[in-house]
Formats: structure tokens, C-alpha cells, sequence
């Protein structure tokens, strides 16, 4: 019987990269198979509504709805101008009553003697947001591009997408970013770190027109603030105050000066993981990301979830089908794990993150 | 007809039961882990074989939740020996010759995404409350409300509509008959907004409210959306009618969430009956052993994505589920309903109210993930007592239970769910719910350690006999009986005496105090008789001062008796609070 981890985290120097980019809506794909895009390239765009305006017209005019047509001065699907009328009803005497377009747009319905006005829908341009080559075209919604390079995957996201130079900002992967590590410039910049001191710090970040953080930890107080931000911040370990797991810093350390891509899914497992993609400048590639679960096995890189002031990374020394106790007295099946100290511990599976 | 030739007959009737007998497979998908166990006929009488477990894998790195299921699967065969699967993986049905496979599959779901529902009534303790305590019995979210009350315009109604992007627009409103035209003006709202929306995007509408405006209503939405049409929830003012919407409310669930879970589809196929929502035969559960003692039974859930709470009397079913609250995902937005000190109150463990926020986003980002440290196990017991309290305080107030805050009285308690049966001992499970319901009375305990319930549940309707039998063959874990008196006195004085005469214990005589909490082993099998005598100012359900004979038997803790008071008080200072957690800890066995 094979025994699964709780999750499985890529962390991979060079490996085949595949990453879909998706409309929110139906639209129009604008590159084609086989074309290099580059991050800042549209490869999708649509046309978004930015809302309706409702008129309740024939209450307006006070005329019954089904006579409302025949006091309007545009037809529906016509455009419409802020300003310009809209119905006239005439008077005996007099100009009549007369209202004016209160948007810019089209007369989208008239029903049941209201007059629904969409507003002038707006243009939303998708960009690659990385180096790649489209290998699949999505139609009306996207494309999957794929590259060559690193793939980091994270655990929580604050929602946003940006590209920038790796500048790793901190010693170690314990240290947290303050005002003096930061340096005078960061603009264009993904700035890593162990973990961030305070929200001052990203507020100079902003700036300083920084296009990313990647953290291994970050306070749940920090995780509500950087909404406010422009850019994105990535955490790669744990929510609180531990280093990054040094694979993953060690991982970005090499990468200091090359153009990594971060990836959001606003934290939601069922859409994926947070990624770092950093492509690199080579036909080939070591390996494919596991997609898919992988059981545990002797030898196995995996994190040990919830140990502590961790990370720990450890080994996998055996893997037990059978339940056993936890140290705290629960009865579960797991492996176990040989840590960075030469201590063996058995965790519970659902404690274990199996690296790849 | 004679005695003996009853049971005789009775004897037949029962092997030629047994004669068509058949095993069954039941998967229960939830959100953070997927069961699967195993009934089959063991000398004669339907047994629980065993259960396999796994992470569910409806999201990363799978996709698709029949490798969960596959996997839960695996370790049954590990177990029992039998070949249940063949080399591709797929359910062997019916059992050949042999042995190998089952006879029926079934598949229960919790794992799918809650139901974004929008309600609409007239007034907020009439319709719409009517409205919310239907959709309360489905894994469901409410986004939003439009009432007479509402101060919105109609053009923030209509972008609040287009925003949320309901699943479900449920309108009630209105008692049948009645000629009150103002329920169409909110219809009006929901028309417009739908209209404005994609088709796909499209919310299904229910109209549950005045039946003389299903004509107008129809006229308004039948021709843009799905548009279904259940009896009136309120048809008179005094009256509530939920049974035909809580079906239609259900079946959408199914529709509209279970069918669309990634990978579902592939052990549907495997499936004997149509799938159903956890909550609803865990409720069919607790229905029938409300019927067996006669009485109000009560069946708590806690999960890792929602909260289930029951109350079931013969013929008079409530269920109550919250899917913004549990110990997974959810467990973030606590803080959103309560202060973080209130779960700090109950924690051993020092932390600050940031570190606090720390550990409940890192829970609900791994939602799966077990604590490792003692720390960690007390503070997230202090998150389970106050998910259970929110639950329950919410469930009592819908159904109008609550008495005083208190819970009304009850024959059994009924646990299940992660948070209570993943425990090390039972006494800790046990003094997480006493804390959080704080319920008064005479009861026993018992706990579904193999996550059985919700399978007996579903398999009654097409299996009565298989429910009864491995009901009647031991499944649940006796955890024992609790004694909770109501009064109040200063700590110290007399609450009761109780003596106890048992054949394991010889007798005992107890003279409890205000503020304590006395446990006595007594364990599985064993048997007691109880004679209370509470003093004049404490009731144990008979009346003040008036005591009772009871007859109770043992279970994995034994005797409970909370005489802490009602509602339950902690010190003030840090300490001396700290101090007294662990000393309730350690009495429970915890």
C-alpha cells in the first residue's frame, strides 16, 4: 500500500515549465502556437463590463411601460453619450419633458419600462508575464505557455502577479528585510527574504517601485496589509515568523539577477499553487513537475509540517502504513524522518510536505 | 401464538434477510479527508468490516477525488485481505464468486464547494428567516439579502447581485393567497440584475413564497433562468413549511456543486444509489436513534469546512450547517464572528492575539495537518470549543431552541467529525464539548471513532437491516454518561450527593461541589446504578431538589459530573485560569 504526504511542493532548478493564462471571461487570444512572447506581451484581451446604470423610465415619464418606446430618442444596442437625451415626452405646450443620458455607453435592455444602460465597457489586456513560447492556444480564454527554467512553488499569495529581478535583500534565510537591508534601489526589483519586519518596510518597498516579494514567512497581520500594495507578495513557507526553507532560498540565491515571474491563485488549492517561474535561456530541462500526488518513499526530501519554529527539512528514513502514535498520542500513519541534526522523528503523514 | 413462536418467526424473517444479503461500500468525500468503509454479514448479522482513509484530493496537486477514494480503498483490501478493486483500479460490482468486490457502492459528499445562495423575503424575521433556516440544512453561503428593510437602491441591489455571483436566488416572501404586491418589487430587482448577467453565469431562482404571485413571478423570470418553484415556506404567518424547498434546495447542491467536484464522476459511476450530502444522512442518522430512545437526540459535526449540528424527536428533524465555519479552511474566518480572546480564555497555551491570528491562517492554509506540539494541540482545542459554540449558539437561536442560552434537553449526545474522534484520549474530546455546549441534564456520550454514521444514514432507506445490525453490533465508542446540574452557589457548596452502586466500583458515596467537575471511571461494559439527591437550589431536569434513581452504563471516560455552573465562568486572572484548564484536563483524562 503506498502512503501519500498532505502536498507536494516543486522546487526544481530546471525543469519543463507549462503555465496556462486565462481570461476572466470570454475573449479574444491574440498570439498563436508556437510564438515567443515575452511577460509584458497581451496574448489575450476582452472587453469588460464595468457596470449598468438603471432608469426606471416609464415611472420617470410617468407613461405605462409598454408605451415607453415611443418616447425614446435611441434604440436599444444604440451607443449613448453622458448628456445626450434619452426620451422626450411632449407637452401641450412647451419643450415637453426631456432626460438626459446619465453614462457613457450603450442602451444595453428595455424591459418592463426600465432602460438598463451599460456603462462603456473597459479593455483588459492579458500579458504572459514571463518568457516563454505558446504551446497551446485556449480558445476565447487563453493559452498554456511553456519555458525552461526554475519552478518554486509557495503556499500563500496576496493575489497579485508581477515580474521582476531576483535580489535576494537578507544573509540568511532566517533574516527579516528592515529599512537598512533594503538598499537605495529597488525598483524593478523582487526582493527576497526570510520574512519581512513590519509593514513600514513594505510601504518603502512600494515606494521604491519594487515588482515583488517572496518571504518564507510573514506575520497574519502583514498577509491583510499587503492588499494595499501594488505588488505582489509571495510566502513560501508558513504564516508567523520562520526562515525560508533554505532549498528554496539557497534556489533563489542562485537565481539573483535573472527575471523570475510570480504567480497568484489567491490562495486557493483548487486553482493551484502560488509559483515562482524563472525561465532560463535553455532548450533543455532536467525534468516535468509532478503533477499529480507521489507517494512517500525511503529517501524522499520532505518539510515537516508544523514542528515548531521549522522549517525542517528532512529525509524520509521509513514509511509506516500502519498507525502509530504521534508523540502527543494520536494514531496515524506516516514516515520517518531523518532531520538536518541527525535526529529521526516519526511525523504523520498529514504533517508531511514531500519536496520534488 | 406463543412467545417462543414469535421470536421464531421473528428468527425466519430475519434469515431470509440475511439470505439476500450483500455487502456495501460507502465513500464519504469530505473536504480534508475521504472514507471509505466496508459493511458485509459476519455469523449471521450485518457488520462493520472496516474503513480505509486517505486525503481527499480534490485539489493540488490531483484534480480529481477518485484518487482519494482509490487510496482509502487500497488500505481496506491492506486489511481484510479482498481483492475490492481490479488491475485498472475500478470498483469490482457485484461480488463474484470469488469473493472478490462488493455488492453496492454509495457516495457521500461534504468535499464540494458551499452553494452561494441569495435570499430574498419581506421581512427578515418572517420570509427570510424562513428562507435561511431551509438553506441552513446545505452546505451553503449566504452572499446576500434583499428585504423590505433593505435601505439600498434597487441599482446597489442589482450591482450587489452581479457582484456576488449567487448560485441560487432563493425568494420567499409573502403568505399564500395574499394580495401584498411588494414582494414583485424585489422580484423586479433579481429579474434585472439576471437579465444583465451571461447566460452561463445565471443564478437558478426558487420561488418558495406567496403562491398567488407564482404566475407574475413566472412572467418576470421564467425566461431568463431556471426557474424552479417550491411550496411557500410561510404560508400562513404561524406556519413554516420547509420540507419541498429543502428538497429542491438539495437536489441544486447536487447539480450545481457535488456533480461538478473533479474526479466525482468516475466513482459515480461505480455507484449503486445517487449521491448525497453528508449532512443530510448524518441528520437520517440521528432521525433514527431519536426514534429508538424516544426523545430529542443530538449529533454534532465538526469539520474541517463546516460545522454540522442536529436535533432530531420522532418525527421532527433539524439540521443546522454552517459552512463559514470549521476546523480547516474556515477556521480564519473565526475571528471575524468573535475576539480572540475568547478563544484565548480557554487556551493553556500563552499566545498573543497576533500569534493566535498566525496559527488559525497557517490552519487553514493546511488544513490537514495535525498539531505536533503540546502547544499547538491546546490552542487549536480552544479554537475547536469556540467553531462548536458559534455553531451551535447560531443553530439554537434559528431554531428557536435555545432556553436562556441553554441547551434544551436531550437522551444522547451523538460526536463525530475530525476534530473530536482525531483526539488522543476521549477525555479531551469530551471536555471540548462540555465547554462549548454547556449542556444540563442526564446523558450518555458516544463518539463515531470509524466515521460510520452518515453511511448508516445514507444505506437505511435502501438497507434497514444493515443500519440496525451494525448499530446493534457495537460501531460507536460508548464515551459515558454526563451529569450536569442547573443552579446556582458560591464555590464550594453543595450541589448533590450522589451514590453510586456498582458491581466494578463496590459503592461510593459523592458529596459534589459548586465549581467542580467529578469523573469517575467506569468502563466500557461496566454498569451503575445512580442516586441523586441534588440540593434544593440545583435541577437535574426533574424539578429543583428532586433527585432520581438512574441506571447508566460505562465508556472510555466513565462518569462526568460538571456541577462548574451555567453559564460556565472562568477566572479572570490569566493564571489562575491556566491552572484550572489543566486541572478539568487532567481530571477527563485528557
Amino acid at each position: 500500500m503506498e502512503l501519500y504526504s498532505t502536498t507536494v511542493t516543486n522546487i526544481k532548478p530546471l525543469t519543463k515549465i507549462r503555465r496556462e493564462r486565462v481570461l476572466p471571461e470570454q475573449g479574444e487570444v491574440v498570439v498563436r502556437v508556437g510564438q515567443d512572447v515575452s511577460p509584458v506581451q497581451v496574448v489575450a484581451r476582452v472587453t469588460q463590463n464595468t457596470g449598468f446604470h438603471i432608469l426606471r423610465a416609464s415611472e420617470v415619464l410617468g407613461v405605462r411601460p409598454d408605451q415607453l418606446e415611443k418616447y425614446l430618442l435611441v434604440e436599444e444596442g444604440a451607443a449613448v453619450q453622458r448628456g445626450m437625451p434619452l426620451m422626450r415626452k411632449p407637452r401641450r405646450f412647451g419643450r415637453g419633458k426631456r432626460y438626459a443620458c446619465p453614462v457613457d455607453g450603450v442602451l444595453y435592455q428595455i424591459r418592463n419600462g426600465f432602460l438598463i444602460l451599460q456603462q462603456t465597457p473597459e479593455l483588459f489586456e492579458l500579458r504572459a508575464m514571463m518568457h516563454g513560447r505558446v504551446a497551446a492556444l485556449i480558445p476565447n480564454r487563453g493559452v498554456a505557455l511553456e519555458a525552461n527554467g526554475t519552478l518554486i512553488q509557495a503556499l500563500w499569495d496576496s493575489g497579485k502577479e508581477g515580474v521582476g529581478k531576483v535580489k535576494v535583500a537578507v544573509e540568511t534565510s532566517a533574516d527579516a528585510l528592515d529599512d537598512a537591508q533594503l538598499g537605495a534601489d529597488v525598483r524593478g526589483l523582487v526582493v527576497v527574504a526570510g520574512r519581512v519586519k513590519n509593514v513600514e518596510v513594505l510601504h518603502k518597498l512600494e515606494e521604491g517601485g519594487v515588482r515583488g516579494v517572496v518571504v518564507g514567512s510573514i506575520s497574519a497581520d502583514l498577509c491583510q496589509a499587503t492588499g494595499r500594495f501594488s505588488f505582489p507578495v509571495i510566502v513560501t513557507d508558513a504564516i508567523g515568523t520562520q526562515p525560508m526553507a533554505e532549498p528554496v532560498f539557497q534556489l533563489l540565491l542562485q537565481s539573483e539577477g535573472r527575471e523570475a515571474s510570480l504567480f497568484a491563485t489567491r490562495t486557493d488549492q483548487r486553482r493551484g499553487r502560488p509559483e515562482i517561474i524563472i525561465p532560463l535561456p535553455t532548450a533543455h530541462s532536467q525534468d516535468q513537475p509532478t503533477s499529480g500526488g507521489e507517494p512517500l518513499a525511503v529517501g524522499k526530501k520532505v518539510r515537516v509540517l508544523r514542528a515548531g519554529s521549522g522549517p525542517h527539512i528532512g529525509k524520509v528514513v521509513a514509511v509506516h502504513t500502519q498507525p502509530r502514535h504521534t508523540p502527543l498520542g494520536a494514531l496515524l500513519m506516516g514516515a520517518d524522518v531523518e532531520l538536518a541534526n541527525g535526529e529521526v522523528v516519526f511525523v504523520p503523514y498529514t504533517n508531511l510536505d514531500l519536496l520534488v | 401464538m406463543t412467545a417462543t413462536d414469535g421470536n421464531l418467526r421473528e428468527q425466519e424473517r430475519a434469515s431470509e434477510a440475511l439470505q439476500a444479503s450483500h455487502s456495501f461500500l460507502v465513500a464519504d468525500c469530505g473536504h480534508s479527508v475521504t472514507t471509505v468503509t466496508l459493511f458485509d454479514v459476519v455469523e449471521g448479522a450485518y457488520r462493520f468490516i472496516a474503513r480505509g482513509s486517505a486525503l481527499t484530493t480534490i485539489g493540488d496537486p490531483w484534480f480529481d477525488v477518485a484518487r482519494g477514494v482509490q487510496q482509502a480503498i487500497a488500505q481496506i483490501m491492506e486489511i481484510t485481505g479482498r481483492t475490492l478493486v481490479n488491475e485498472q483500479g475500478t470498483l469490482i460490482r457485484p461480488t463474484r464468486s470469488d469473493g472478490a468486490g462488493v455488492d453496492y457502492f454509495g457516495v457521500l459528499v461534504s468535499a464540494a464547494e458551499p452553494l452561494k445562495a441569495l435570499l430574498v423575503g419581506l421581512l427578515e424575521d418572517v420570509s427570510l428567516a424562513s428562507a435561511r433556516h431551509a438553506l441552513e440544512t446545505i452546505y451553503a453561503l449566504e452572499v446576500d439579502s434583499f428585504s423590505l428593510a433593505d435601505s439600498r437602491s434597487q441599482q446597489t441591489q442589482v450591482d450587489a447581485l452581479l457582484a456576488r455571483q449567487p448560485d441560487l436566488v432563493l425568494v420567499a416572501g409573502g403568505t399564500d393567497g395574499s394580495n401584498d404586491p411588494r414582494l414583485m418589487k424585489l422580484v423586479e430587482t433579481v429579474s434585472l440584475a439576471v437579465g444583465m448577467q451571461d447566460g452561463y453565469q445565471r443564478p437558478v431562482v426558487l420561488y418558495a413564497g406567496n403562491n398567488r404571485l407564482r404566475p407574475k413571478v413566472n412572467e418576470a423570470l421564467g425566461n431568463l433562468t431556471s426557474l424552479h418553484v417550491a411550496e411557500n415556506v410561510r404560508p400562513a404567518l404561524e406556519v413554516e413549511r420547509l420540507g419541498d424547498a429543502i428538497r429542491m434546495i438539495g437536489e441544486m447542491y447536487e447539480t450545481r456543486k457535488i456533480n461538478t467536484v473533479p474526479g466525482l464522476d468516475e466513482i459515480l459511476s461505480w455507484s449503486s444509489y445517487p449521491p448525497m450530502p453528508t449532512a443530510h444522512a448524518f441528520g437520517g442518522i440521528i432521525e433514527y436513534f431519536a426514534a429508538l430512545y424516544r426523545g430529542r437526540v443530538l449529533g454534532l459535526d465538526v469539520g474541517s469546512d463546516s460545522v454540522t449540528f442536529v436535533s432530531a424527536e420522532p418525527e421532527k428533524l433539524r439540521l443546522f450547517v454552517r459552512s463559514d465555519l470549521g476546523v480547516g479552511h474556515p477556521v480564519a474566518n473565526l475571528l471575524n464572528k468573535i475576539e480572540p480572546t475568547a478563544i484565548l480564555d480557554w487556551s493553556i497555551s500563552e499566545l498573543t492575539p497576533a500569534q493566535l491570528r498566525d496559527f488559525l491562517l497557517n490552519k487553514a492554509l493546511r488544513p490537514q495537518t495535525v498539531p505536533l506540539t503540546e502547544d499547538e494541540l491546546l490552542v487549536e482545542q480552544a479554537v475547536v470549543r469556540q467553531v462548536i459554540r458559534c455553531a451551535a449558539n447560531d443553530a439554537l437561536k434559528s431554531w428557536g431552541l435555545s432556553t436562556q442560552g441553554k441547551l434544551p434537553p436531550f437522551k444522547l449526545l451523538l460526536l463525530r467529525g475530525s476534530a473530536l474522534t482525531g483526539v488522543a484520549r476521549l477525555g479531551q474530546a469530551v471536555l471540548m464539548v462540555l465547554d462549548a455546549l454547556q449542556p444540563t441534564g442526564i446523558f450518555p456520550l458516544a463518539i463515531d471513532r470509524h466515521g460510520v454514521l452518515p453511511s448508516l444514514g445514507y444505506l437505511a432507506p435502501y438497507d434497514s437491516l444493515l443500519t440496525v445490525q451494525v448499530l446493534e453490533g457495537g460501531v460507536l465508542d460508548d464515551i459515558g454518561w454526563v451529569i450536569a446540574p442547573v443552579g446556582r452557589a458560591q464555590p464550594g457548596q453543595a450541589v448533590m450527593n450522589v451514590r453510586v452502586d456498582s458491581p466494578s466500583l463496590g459503592v461510593l458515596e459523592i458529596d459534589v461541589a459548586y465549581g467542580t467537575l467529578e469523573v469517575l471511571p467506569l468502563a466500557p461494559g461496566q454498569t451503575a446504578e445512580l442516586t441523586l439527591k441534588p440540593t434544593r437550589r440545583f435541577d437535574l431536569g426533574y424539578g429543583p431538589g428532586q433527585g432520581r434513581k438512574i441506571k447508566i452504563h460505562g465508556g472510555a471516560v466513565g462518569l462526568v459530573i460538571d456541577a462548574r455552573g451555567r453559564p460556565l465562568e472562568l477566572p479572570r486572572d490569566a493564571e489562575t485560569r491556566r491552572n484550572l484548564l489543566r486541572q478539568w484536563l487532567l481530571y477527563v483524562g485528557g
